[in-house]
This record gives C-alpha cells, structure tokens and sequence, in this order.
C-alpha cells in the first residue's frame, strides 16, 4: 500500500506547491483502493489498457495510480475541459508535476472529450488485445448509471472499476450498480470490502462481464495475500494454549497472585506462612473449615498436624489432577463462591 | 538499484522535503510473532507525538521474509495505514546496513528513531526525545534502556551512560536511538565494512564521534530491549578476530593513540528536556 500510494502523495504535494489542494478534488483515493486497483492490473494475464474518466474528479491522481505502475499497456484519459476554475488549474500543473516526477508518459493519451466521442480516437491507438479497465468516480448515482449503460454497450467486455461505493443502505451509487447488473444478467458485480476483512475500508466497486473469468481468479490471488495463519485472536489462542502446557510455573506465579490479590479482602488470621503456593484449592481455605470445626482451645495443638494434613491434601491434589482441569475447577470456585 | 553499502545519492530536493517530525523505522528479518508487539508500541508513540503536533509515522521495512511476516504486515498496514503505519517490503535480503541506510533515504520525517523488530518502545516518553535533539541540535540522542533476558528473572538496565571514551574499546549504545537524518546523511550514513559486521552501529557512533558531531545521553527510559536467543544471527567469532576488528577500530578511530587524551563535542554529554545539560 505504501509504495502504491506514495506516488498520489508525491503528485499532491507537487500541485499543492502551486495552489491545487488535495481538499479540492470531488473524490479522495484510498491507499488501500489505489492497492488493489494497481494489483488487479500488475495480476491480470496481460497488462490492460486504462480509461481513465475519473481524472476531473480526483485533480489527475487517478491517472497518476496508473502512470506509476508499469503494468498496463496503455492510458487515455478523458479529461474534458468543463470550464471549471478547477479542471484547468490541475491539468496546467499536471503536466510540470510528471516531469518532476520522472515518470514514463509514452504510454498516456490525454483527450479532451467525453464518451461516446473519445471512442473513435481510443480504438485507433489502443491495441485491440488487450483487455480494457474503465476508471469511474462515482459522485453523481445518476451520471454513474449512465455512464455504465454507455460503456458497456461500446465495449460489452470491460471491466469496470468505480468508487466510492458509499454505505450499504444508504448508497444510491450502490443500488445502481445493483440494478443494473439485475437487468443486465450478463454482468456481475464485488464489492472489494467484502472480499477480505482487511479491505473493509475499501470503496472499490467491480462491474464486469461474467465472460471475464479472469478478474475473479485475480481478485482471489490478490485476497490470498492477506490470509495468514495467524490472525491474531488464533495466534493468542495459540500462545495461550503453549503457556499452559509448557509453563505451568508461570500460571500458578499468576494464579498466586491472584490469589494474594483476592485474600486481601478474605484476610485470615493465622501466623503461619506458606511458603508453597497454593493456587486452586487454597490451603487456607481448608484450614478455616477446620477451625471452624475444632475447637479453640485444641486448635495450636493442631496446627502442625493439619499444616501437614492441608499440603498433603494439596500435593495430591496437584498431582492427580491436569492443569486444565484445575484451572476450570477454579474459575468455577471463583464464579460460584467469589474466591 | 539498492546499494548494499552506502546511501545512494540523494537528490538535494529530497534532502529540502524533511518535514519536522519523526519516523519510528523498524527493520525487519523473520520476527513475525514478535512484530505486533513493537508495532503497536510505535504506533502509540507516533499517536503521542500528534499530540504534541509532531508529525509521526512507523515505517516497517521487511527486509525478504520468509516467515509469514509479510502477510502479517499486510494485514496491519491495511489496518493502521490511516494511523502511520507504512510498509515497504524488498524483493531481495539486503541485510540491515541497507535496510538503515534505505530508511534513511526514505522516511518521511526529518528524525528517525530505529528500533528492532523485538523491541518495545515507551510511547510516553519519546517526546521527550524529540525534545533534547531539537533543543541540542544532536545529531543522535539516547536514554535508557531495560534489557529483558529469555527468562523472567533477568532483567537489567544499559546504554545508561553518556559518550565516554572507553567506547572505542566496547560498544555500549544500542541502535535504538533517535536520530537526525541531516547529520546522519552528511556524514555518508552507515557503511558495512567487514571488520565491523554486526557493529555497524557502533562503527556508526565512533564516526559520528570523531567527525564532530554530538550524540546526547537522556536520562529517560526509552525502551525494552528483549534479548531472545538467536534473535541475532552472529557467528562466533575467534579471539584473532576480535584482536582484528580491536586493531581495525584503533587504526581507523585511534591511529595515534592520542583519542582518550582528547575530548570530543559529544564528551559526556547528558540532557534533560526540562533540565537542561546535566
């Protein structure tokens, strides 16, 4: 993600020097969108060709993603001049920001029309086998609708790649897309958010022909770089589990803290110290029933005897019984009797 | 192309773009289970810098693991991308002088602190960091560190001591340290040298040392150091060696045997934000 959006970062500050904030863009692009966006490219069977209509919308980041990934064919843009203060001053910077950038630009065809005129221009330039990804900025539902029913009627197999999806619910961008892959039965359409955890914060939309086997396979290579072995509550599971088995010290260390931490409120008057923890069944405990049922007065004479009687008791008890099992025996004394 | 050795050269306009701030760099090599601990540490760091309006970021450079780290560190620069977390990943084992030396090319901010894939940083106290290298101008500041042993009992505390001169017989300042890319960048950054490997950072410090510059000592806990085993791979090297990397550091930093009569800027050097030179 870093390396894919470094370049966006690189370009926004290059045309902020001179006056076009990133703030004025109608459209932000996400790290983790720009990412997937450049891996469907760089994992496609063959490099695609880009056409870009999202430009005017994003203040040319958008064609930056792809200038600066080196595997596509070609890119047109299709920035039209809408007499905007603000379609001007990006496309007067652009051009300076790509020469500071160093970046290849053979490969890039700026036109200043609209679809369906550009069509022409771009089937004369572009090589017919490629496949085709068409970038949309998705900020009118209405125009996007539009703009799909168009494209796919010039070009039936194109994949094409739309943001921001908006929230499930409350998108009309959304419910387009929806609808029209309910009237259209050939073309189908993901939403990137939900093909991984991890992309949840992802607006990417994917419309493509059902014919397009390829961008599923791509977009399952891409997910499987984010399933690991551990994902996080496995690996602590896990450590848990090897803690126990292979120190048990260390729990009874912690479990006779507790312990102290709980016999604070259970304070018992015997001047005897234990120097042997005494995690899950307490010694003490058994010595106040005892006292309970001895009296007073024969209670010193006792003390040696049940001191001993208490740790044999307690060693057997240690010994016969597995840790996980005397670890469940306590959580049930604690949740039943509170110590 | 990645020069294993040396900073490449960077264009002066690069040099121009160093915003102040901080950029918390772990490199790492095959530390997957030990990377969420150090990361999240950094990214509180970073979060307690914004709060004191310094910018801050975490840069993880994986340096080709083959672990699963890189996986890991996918699923976390997707997470935290929005808090600083940034990831470069190299296609090739470089080894940690280039790693460094990358870092140093490409971190956003002017500061660097680098830390080790499993250390932890106390995220309160890095301000305080920031704080002595501005207010002294150092070309490195350092603090305390607690050193964690593999078991639960051995715990001490080193890199406790300002730059004294018995350093050109032993190494007693650990990498984990803030840094200032200026200086480091003028000064040609770190360099591998055979004599010196695994000692880069301390040949780094006699450098730094002998050109001049100042590195601090700030009494202040930086951070955990954990000694586990094998966490660094070093193989045991013979007495002859030892004699010969001794000899190396006294020809290249003590030729003439007059450094202990002499006093460098950086002697003894100790401060405290809130104090001042101690």
């Amino acid at each position: 993600m870093t390396t894919s959006y470094q370049p966006i970062q690189q370009y926004q500050h290059l045309i902020g020097q001179n006056g076009v904030q990133p703030t004025s863009a109608q459209m932000a692009l996400q790290a983790i969108d720009v990412f997937i966006m450049k891996q469907i490219a760089a994992c496609y069977p063959q490099p695609p060709t880009i056409i870009d209509l999202a430009a005017n919308h994003t203040n040319g980041a958008s064609t930056i993603l792809w200038l600066a990934n080196a595997a596509i064919d070609h890119i047109f843009v299709l920035a039209n001049h809408d007499n905007t203060n603000n379609t001007a001053q990006w496309q007067k910077q652009f051009h300076h920001a790509l020469s500071l950038m160093e970046l290849e630009t053979a490969h890039l065809s700026l036109i200043n029309e609209a679809l369906p005129n550009g069509r022409e221009r771009i089937e004369n330039e572009m090589n017919p086998l490629t496949p085709v990804f068409f970038i949309l900025a998705a900020t009118d539902a209405a125009q996007f609708e539009s703009q799909v029913k168009l494209i796919t009627g010039l070009w039936d197999e194109a994949l094409i790649l739309f943001l921001p999806l908006g929230a499930s619910g409350q998108s009309l961008v959304l419910e387009a897309a929806l609808r029209f892959c309910r009237q259209n039965d050939a073309y189908q359409f993901s939403a990137i958010r939900e093909w991984s955890p991890f992309w949840s914060s992802s607006q990417l939309g994917i419309i493509h022909h059902q014919s397009q086997t390829d961008v599923t396979d791509v977009l399952k290579r891409i997910q499987q770089l984010y399933i690991g072995n551990d994902d996080f509550l496995s690996l602590l599971r896990m450590k848990a589990e090897y803690q126990i088995q292979e120190h048990p010290e260390k729990l009874l260390q912690h479990e006779n803290m507790l312990l102290g931490a709980s016999q604070q409120v259970f304070a018992i008057n015997d001047e005897s110290t234990d120097s042997v923890p005494e995690p899950l069944i307490s010694g003490r405990l058994i010595q106040q029933a005892l006292r309970r049922m001895i009296p007073v007065e024969k209670q010193p004479s006792l003390k040696t005897s049940n001191q001993f009687v208490i740790r044999s008791i307690r060693n057997a008890y240690h010994f016969m019984i597995p840790t996980p099992i005397r670890i469940l025996l306590r959580n049930i004394r604690v949740k039943l009797i509170g110590m | 192309m990645l020069n294993k050795n040396r900073l490449n050269h960077t264009p002066n306009h690069t040099l121009r773009n160093m915003p102040t701030g901080v950029s918390i760099v772990i490199p790492n090599w095959n530390h997957e289970y030990l990377l969420p601990r150090s990361i999240q540490s950094a990214l509180m760091g970073a979060k307690q810098l914004q709060q004191h309006d310094i910018p801050a970021d975490v840069l993880v450079i994986d340096d080709h693991s083959r672990d699963g780290s890189l996986t890991l560190l996918r699923q976390l620069e997707a997470l935290y991308f929005d808090d600083g977390l940034r990831l470069i990943a190299l296609p090739e084992n470089v080894g940690v002088v280039a790693v460094r030396n990358l870092a140093l090319e490409c971190a956003s901010y002017r500061y660097i602190l680098f830390m080790d894939a499993d250390n932890e940083l106390i995220p309160e106290n890095i301000y305080m960091f920031v704080r002595a290298i501005q207010d002294t101008e150092a070309a490195m500041v350092y603090g305390n560190l607690i050193r964690r042993g593999p078991v639960a009992a051995y715990v001490d505390m080193f890199n406790n001591e300002s730059f004294q001169n018995h350093i050109f017989q032993r190494n007693y300042i650990d990498t984990f340290s803030l840094y200032d890319r200026h200086q480091i960048f003028d000064v040609r950054g770190y360099q591998s040298i055979p004599m010196m490997q695994s000692h880069e950072d301390w040949e780094l410090i006699l450098h730094l040392a002998a050109s001049g510059r100042k590195m601090v000592f700030v009494p202040v806990l930086m951070g955990i150091y954990y000694d586990l085993p094998s966490s660094f791979v070093n193989p045991t090297r013979s007495a002859e060696f030892e004699f010969e990397r001794k000899s190396y550091i006294d020809r290249v930093f003590n030729q003439l045997g007059i450094r202990f009569h002499q006093e460098p800027n950086t002697y003894h050097l100790r401060y405290h934000p809130d104090v001042g030179y101690i």
